[in-house]
């Protein structure tokens, strides 16, 4: 009888269906697996733990980091930073083999999420690195 | 963390987590957006206290610390030389600056904006520093960048750094190879990760 472990299976079907239930915030026990600090990725070091840095299959972790570091840099525009965050996810989710629907899915979550609840991230951002001189 | 290729019970209520998560944060945005500013923390590592805070945050968050088999020691030296390392790295994202791209030249750090042919509305990310290599005097290190054009695939880029400690504190002292390492190529994992490497 043949063994048929997880990652052969991902091998076999390239995710497929199962990719609908893969969600990982990159956090385990108070820690980020990847080795970074809490807050790296999707997420602050409050809600790390709670906003999935893969959803769907897809990882958004660069996606993330850029949004965080265009939020970050004395004077980028708000809403630039939030359009190419749409993009970039639709960009990176279809080059991870995301399907259409999906792809455009979690880019109207995550966009949503940002435009609403962004704005003190946004402005703490802008009032650190223009503080230190960017 | 956790990844569900299999239907399981426990898989369900992993997942249950992450939904339920994300509905109430979208649900209650009028009185938790604080929740969603990052103001920074001390990250203790084997007793070594990190300040991950502004300024240049969001390139301290890049360091991976853990994961790396590093000595107190050797953690102790990273957190001496993390504020001089982090401001680095912030000059040659910002070189689209000419200021800054003179200040890259008088250094000799090598700018990784002008060796890829960016242009100046093309914005360069960090995305990883890791690779430690520390002694009492010295550190060297590899920086994974990563820059998206016209709506293709990320493109990540890696390239080295020494730094050594001097009067002055922890200085640029030269890149430990004559190139950087390049483009990197990227794979994802079973469990969704999206991973790069020479």
């Amino acid at each position: 009888m043949q063994v048929i472990n997880n990652t052969f299976t991902h091998q076999v079907q390239g995710g497929g269906f199962w990719r609908f239930l893969k969600f990982d915030s990159g956090t385990s026990g108070g820690i980020r697996s990847d080795g970074k600090a809490l807050g790296a990725g999707c997420g602050t070091v409050k809600s790390d733990a709670f906003i999935p840095d893969i959803l769907f299959g897809i990882d958004l972790t660069p996606v993330c980091m850029q949004h965080d570091q265009d939020y970050s840099t004395c004077g980028f525009d708000r809403e630039l930073a939030d359009a190419n965050f749409y993009d970039s996810i639709l960009t990176e989710c279809q080059s991870q083999g995301g399907g259409e629907f999906t792809c455009k899915v979690i880019s109207a979550i995550y966009f949503v999420s940002v435009s609403i609840m962004g704005g003190d991230a946004y402005n703490e951002g802008q009032l650190e690195s223009c503080k230190s001189g960017d | 963390m956790m990844s569900c290729p299999n239907l399981t019970k426990r898989c369900g209520l992993e997942n249950l987590k992450y939904i339920f998560g994300l509905l109430i944060a979208f649900a209650l945005p009028a009185c938790s957006s604080t929740f969603f500013v990052d103001q920074g923390h001390i990250d203790d590592i084997n007793g070594v206290k990190f300040d991950i805070r502004p300024p240049y945050l969001f390139v301290k968050k890049a360091f991976k610390l853990r994961g790396e088999n590093l000595s107190s020691e050797q953690l102790e030296t990273l957190r001496e030389a993390m504020p001089n390392i982090a401001f680095m790295t912030h000059q040659i994202l910002s070189a689209e600056n000419p200021k800054v791209v003179q200040d890259l030249e008088r250094l000799r750090i090598r700018n990784i904006r002008q060796g890829l042919g960016l242009n100046h509305n093309t914005p360069l990310y960090v995305k990883t520093i890791q690779h430690w290599v520390v002694s009492a005097h010295a550190i060297e290190f590899t920086t994974d960048y990563f820059y998206s054009e016209h709506q293709r695939p990320a493109v990540t880029f890696r390239d080295n750094y020494r730094f050594a400690k001097t009067d002055a504190g922890w200085q640029f002292s030269g890149h430990p190879m004559a190139q950087p390492e390049g483009v990197l190529s990227c794979t994802q994992t079973p469990a969704g990760w999206m991973r790069c490497d020479k």
